[in-house]
């Protein structure tokens, strides 16, 4: 049916091909893609290193990439910035809130590791509801788990795209020339 | 400092083939014509210098300044006292030399240098009486940054003035920008 | 005889070569001028000059034009009977002419002008506009003046001078100085607000542009029914490292707010209200970095009260925080102290985080774990209170997993496991210590299917099925002597299989960018083990087992039929909610990411449906569509069933159904926001909230805009509804001189801008400036800021 099982991993294979799925042309590997910690760009605390493991676990099963640690063995490195994360009311009567919503925005980019060149930027929306009560804290513990709920749609989304551009780019569709200036954003403190 | 060619300085043209017509107070230089005049070089393809006629001096009423030459160039400066006169029969031929010129007129490839100057033309007229150079097809001149263009470029040299007409175009050139034209 | 020779320096661009042309040239050497005569026409640098006659002073670059002269330049063109211009400075005189300057499309006129430079004009008896007038138009408005200093790159200013409209005299200026260019200091134009309630409002804003990387907005206020204050906006930004932005409100409340909820007897009715809002980010260097968000209001009801927006009434709590972080390693060390100001909920009894020291760690692989990865999240907190006893907490929770070992790239497991070990300074009930450990295990399965479609026109169609299953066990640990106050208290006994399958549809096109054509995720939980007996009861004032409402320590629970299927979760998106931006007017700042406009249309679909009743138990549905710059709709909806609600997530996976809450009541809600451009330069628009199952609206707003065929003003309408009061006004724009600012702006602004995205003459700060898209720095027009 022309569907294929196209499990990556950089761990070790158990059983089956050693062949990875990717279809792979002879003497080509699979791309290696290392992923920086994001930079938080909003006034949510403690969002880079969560976002980041979402970022890595979906990167490293269905991006069609092979996450590594360093950058030294990478052929791409993968560096973002969240940018906000809005939280605008859902619902709501005269005095009272009722259901509210994050909206996380992030944006990433890949840059080549060779020719230090931004070859692939993206970004991604993800949003989660979560009701209000009348407990303060709980209310906290709420967003906090729409706001991981929202960095798990992030990730899945930039995971699936950048699939879409590593395809790209191995079956010659197009080429990792440099994104085009005007989609290369200065991101701030970016190292 | 620019080299002004005063009256009495020596002008010599050279040319392959001259031709001299005394009855029309009119020579005329064919073939690589050179004149030169103190600074002042003229190169063109011919070259006809009209002289005024010496009986013609003596005898006009009213002091009315001697017509100049007789042939196709006098129409261009004073009309000539009457087309169809022949000098009178016993008179001396006036040699060329010693007779005043009033115009010359090169045409083809004429090429005007002096000083930092420089002019191109297909035909220039030189009037003694004006003192004034009348340019005409296509003339460009250059002076020290200055390009000139235009139908017809007089200058009047006594006034250190000249006129452009015709579609008259100027482009003055900053010094840091200047090449040899 | 010499030919004529002469050279000449010309103009601002030193040495450019100048150009003329005309019928008839005369060269006097001997003054070295030249006279042109008929058609003439000169160029000099980035300037044509034209006229009948024109004489050169080659050696002075003097220029002197008559007859029909027009003289234009890149940034102004002129026109005039005669003109003076010295080629090299680009100064001169022009006797009764007038001047356009493109970029802002302002038109002078006057008897005399000087010029000093394209950008600046000193004109004697004329006129000034930014409306179309070159052509003998009569403009909409213009001001006639007896003396004009104007700079289009900082100011302006007139003496004897009358505002007109339609060329009739509405308003005496006797002098007036004016900025023009962005940020400079003076008073923005006063503006009136009318509000059934509070009465008659005014506020005059001034600006203090301190230097280049400060400025300072004081916007005195006053209604006739409540009050007067000043509200001070103060923004910076010192470096690269250092910048924000901070809002304070005072106001001395006069009589009572005439508004739902307020008791005549009793409540002081002369007092200081006040709010304070801002933020400040701070790098110290690469991997220190502070951040400051401050919301903090003189009194809870100051929001319900006096807000001008129904969501900011309604809200629960305000928040502020300072947090400190340091990348250290592969983790950050961070220092965060949190406040959440009770507002609607909430009281002096509520805990907060006052401070939390604590060190999380990615996953990160060391040579001691092996093929495992290691990660850590550790915490030490400060519960604090105005009333009622402290708390001090600290938890260490290191975790341990592996990278996806993957069985033949069929499946990838991805064991993982987190313990947990929490130290209280004392019980909810008793001051003693008190401890727990627990821990949290995982094996989670993932495929992944996937498929390449060419669709032909060089696109291609990428689609993915990703099955996933993951069980989590949790033990039950006792927590009936810690108080509940967040996540890290309340840890459930767990034993959990959650699966999924999601499925993309993605089109790749030949821009690069990627439409997604379906994003769908069906997902949902079984109760391996025991089910859930007792849920968290939310039902507004119900008494919690221990503490009080406005702080439980142990929630109010009632008993639930606990089931072994979760409901099941169906998210879907169809089309791209990322934002997309016009080229040209990318921002590449954070602030402005964060306050852009989504300009696309996706449909997105979150709802849980009870699979025991078939039925949903919640429906939210967001479609948003937008025809360029002709019109756009957004319809949000929500629905949640009474009852039982699932609980989405917990601390150990955010998409994990192991509990529901109980019962909240129904929620029908609809928002819708839309506007669209009409004929006649009218643009209108609105947006409203509204409570399907009690029938109200608790804010509704609509809004309009006329701009004139020139767009050189405008005018704004706005309309705000509140159950209990109802507040309109105004705003006026003059292009490129300023609008008139209030509240209903920001209104006008969210509603319209969608629609008007770099365009000329908007009544408000628009990032394409008010000339319309991106302007070279420091050129757009004076503004308000907001």
């Amino acid at each position: 049916c022309g569907y294929q099982f196209g499990v990556e991993g950089p761990g070790p294979t158990i059983g089956g091909t050693a062949q990875p799925a990717a279809q792979v042309k002879p003497g080509e590997h699979v791309p290696r893609l290392s992923i920086v910690n994001l930079r938080n760009g909003s006034f949510e605390p403690n969002l880079e290193i969560k976002y980041s493991n979402y970022l890595r676990q979906e990167f490293a099963t269905s991006s069609g990439a092979q996450v590594v640690g360093g950058t030294e063995t990478a052929d791409y490195v993968l560096k973002g910035t969240i940018l906000s994360i809005l939280i605008p009311t859902l619902s709501f009567t005269q005095s009272t809130t009722l259901e509210s919503r994050v909206e996380a925005l992030v944006m990433v980019q890949a840059e080549d590791v060779r020719s230090h060149k931004v070859v692939w930027v993206q970004t991604a929306k993800g949003m989660s509801e979560f009701f209000v009560t009348g407990d303060l804290q709980f209310n906290r513990v709420l967003q906090n788990r729409a706001v991981e709920q929202a960095g798990r749609m992030v990730a899945a989304d930039l995971s699936a795209r950048f699939q879409l551009f590593i395809d790209d780019v191995r079956e010659g569709r197009i080429k990792p020339t440099e994104a085009p200036p005007e989609f290369v954003p200065m991101l701030p403190g970016a190292r | 400092q620019e080299q002004r060619a005063t009256p009495d300085e020596k002008t010599t043209i050279t040319a392959k083939k001259m031709t001299v017509r005394n009855q029309e107070n009119k020579a005329i230089f064919e073939g690589a014509v050179v004149l030169t005049r103190g600074p002042l070089v003229v190169h063109s393809d011919t070259m006809v210098m009209l002289y005024q006629g010496k009986a013609d001096s003596a005898a006009s009423p009213g002091g009315q300044t001697a017509s100049c030459g007789s042939g196709e160039g006098a129409s261009r400066g004073k009309p000539a006292a009457g087309r169809d006169q022949k000098p009178n029969a016993g008179q001396a031929m006036p040699t060329v030399s010693d007779r005043k010129v009033c115009l010359i007129e090169a045409s083809g490839n004429v090429t005007i240098e002096k000083d930092e100057g420089r002019a191109i033309c297909r035909k220039a007229v030189f009037y003694q009486e004006e003192e004034k150079i009348v340019l005409t097809g296509d003339p460009v001149v250059w002076q020290r940054g200055t390009r000139v263009t235009g139908q017809k470029i007089t200058m009047f040299l006594a006034e250190d003035r000249s006129v452009v007409e015709g579609g008259s175009h100027v482009t003055i050139v900053p010094e840091g920008e200047r090449r040899s034209p | 005889q010499p030919i004529a020779a002469s050279s000449v320096a010309t103009s601002g661009s030193a040495n450019s070569r100048v150009e003329v042309t005309g019928d008839r040239i005369e060269y006097l050497q001997e003054v070295d001028t030249y006279q042109a005569d008929g058609s003439v026409v000169i160029l000099y640098g980035d300037q044509r000059l034209t006229a009948d006659h024109v004489t050169i002073h080659a050696l002075t670059g003097h220029v002197i034009a008559t007859g029909n002269v027009h003289l234009v330049g890149p940034v102004s063109e002129v026109w005039g009977e005669q003109l003076r211009l010295d080629i090299n400075t680009e100064g001169g005189l022009v006797a009764n002419g007038q001047v356009h300057f493109k970029q802002t499309n302002t038109f002078a006129t006057g008897r005399l002008l000087q010029r000093y430079s394209e950008s600046h004009y000193r004109i004697k008896e004329g006129s000034f506009t930014n409306c179309d007038a070159k052509d003998g138009e009569v403009p909409a408005w213009r001001f006639t003046f007896q003396d004009l200093d104007l700079d289009t790159s900082d100011s302006l200013a007139m003496k004897g001078a009358w505002f007109c409209v339609l060329d009739h005299k509405l308003l005496p200026l006797p002098t007036l100085t004016y900025p023009v260019s962005y940020r400079k200091t003076g008073f923005l134009i006063p503006s009136p607000t009318f509000d059934n309630r509070f009465g008659l409002g005014m506020q005059v804003p001034f600006f203090w542009a301190i230097n280049p990387s400060q400025d300072l907005l004081i916007t005195p206020n006053y209604y006739s029914n409540l009050g007067y204050g000043s509200d001070f906006g103060y923004r910076y930004i010192l470096n690269r490292q250092s910048r924000g932005q901070w809002l304070a409100s005072v106001f001395q409340q006069e009589q009572l707010p005439k508004v739902s909820g307020v008791q005549e007897a009793g409540a002081d009715v002369r007092r200081i209200r006040g709010l304070l809002s801002g933020n400040h980010v701070q790098q110290f260097d690469q991997d220190l970095r502070m951040i400051a968000q401050v919301f903090f209001v003189s009194d809870p009801d100051y929001l319900q009260q006096l807000s001008n927006s129904g969501v900011a009434r309604a809200l629960p709590s305000g928040e502020s925080n300072l947090l400190t972080t340091q990348r250290w390693g592969t983790g950050n060390l961070y220092l965060l102290g949190q406040y959440l100001q009770p507002l609607q909920s909430g009281g002096s009894d509520t805990f907060q985080r006052l401070p939390e020291l604590g060190y999380s760690m990615a996953n990160t692989a060391t040579p001691l774990t092996g093929p495992l990865q290691f990660n850590m999240d550790t915490g030490m907190t400060y519960f604090y209170r105005d009333e009622g006893f402290h708390v001090g907490r600290a938890t260490i929770m290191p975790g341990l997993t592996t990278d996806t070992l993957n069985l033949g790239h069929v499946v990838g497991l991805t064991p993982q496991a987190k313990f947990l070990e929490s130290y209280y300074s004392r019980g909810a009930v008793e001051d003693v210590s008190v401890q727990r450990q627990t821990f949290w295990a995982a094996l989670e399965a993932k495929s992944r299917l996937t498929k390449r479609y060419g669709t032909g026109d060089g696109t291609s169609m990428l689609h993915t099925i990703e099955p996933q299953v993951i069980y989590e066990y949790v033990p039950a640990s006792d927590q009936s002597q810690i108080a509940q106050i967040d996540q890290l208290d309340d840890l459930p006994k767990k034993n959990l299989v959650t699966y999924a399958v999601r499925s993309r549809l993605l089109e790749n096109k030949r821009s690069g960018s990627a439409f997604n054509w379906l994003d769908l995720m069906i997902a949902q939980s079984y109760h391996v083990g025991a089910v859930q007996t007792r849920a968290r009861d939310f039902t507004p004032g119900a008494p919690p087992t221990l503490g009080t409402i406005t702080q439980p320590l142990f929630p109010a629970t009632t008993t639930v039929d606990g089931r072994k299927f979760s409901d099941l979760w169906i998210r879907a998106m169809i089309g791209n909610n990322t934002p997309e931006f016009i080229p040209g007017l990318t921002p590449n700042t954070i602030d402005i990411w964060s306050r852009h406009y989504s300009l696309n249309q996706y449909l997105t679909v979150d709802a849980f449906v009870d699979p025991y009743k078939g039925t949903l138990s919640q429906f939210n549905t967001d479609f948003r569509v937008q025809n360029n710059n002709a019109w756009y709709i957004e319809v949000g909806q929500r629905y949640a069933r009474e009852g039982n609600l699932v609980r989405r997530g917990d601390i150990w996976n955010p998409i994990s159904f192991n509990e529901v809450y109980a019962p909240t009541s129904e929620i029908q809600f609809v928002t819708a926001m839309a506007a669209v451009r009409l004929s006649q330069g009218w643009t209108v628009g609105a947006r409203g909230y509204y409570d399907l199952k009690n029938g109200r609206s608790p804010e509704y707003d609509v809004v309009g805009m006329y701009q004139n065929p020139c767009k050189c003003w405008s005018l704004g309408m706005w309309y705000l509804q509140f159950p209990d009061r109802v507040q309109y006004n105004v705003v006026l724009s003059l292009t490129g001189i300023g609008w008139t600012e209030n509240f209903g702006t920001a209104v006008l602004k969210t509603i319209l801008s969608p629609i008007m995205i770099g365009e000329r003459g908007l009544p408000w700060a628009a990032v394409g400036g008010p000339y319309g898209r991106m302007q070279p720095a420091g050129q757009s027009g004076a503004s308000a800021i907001k």
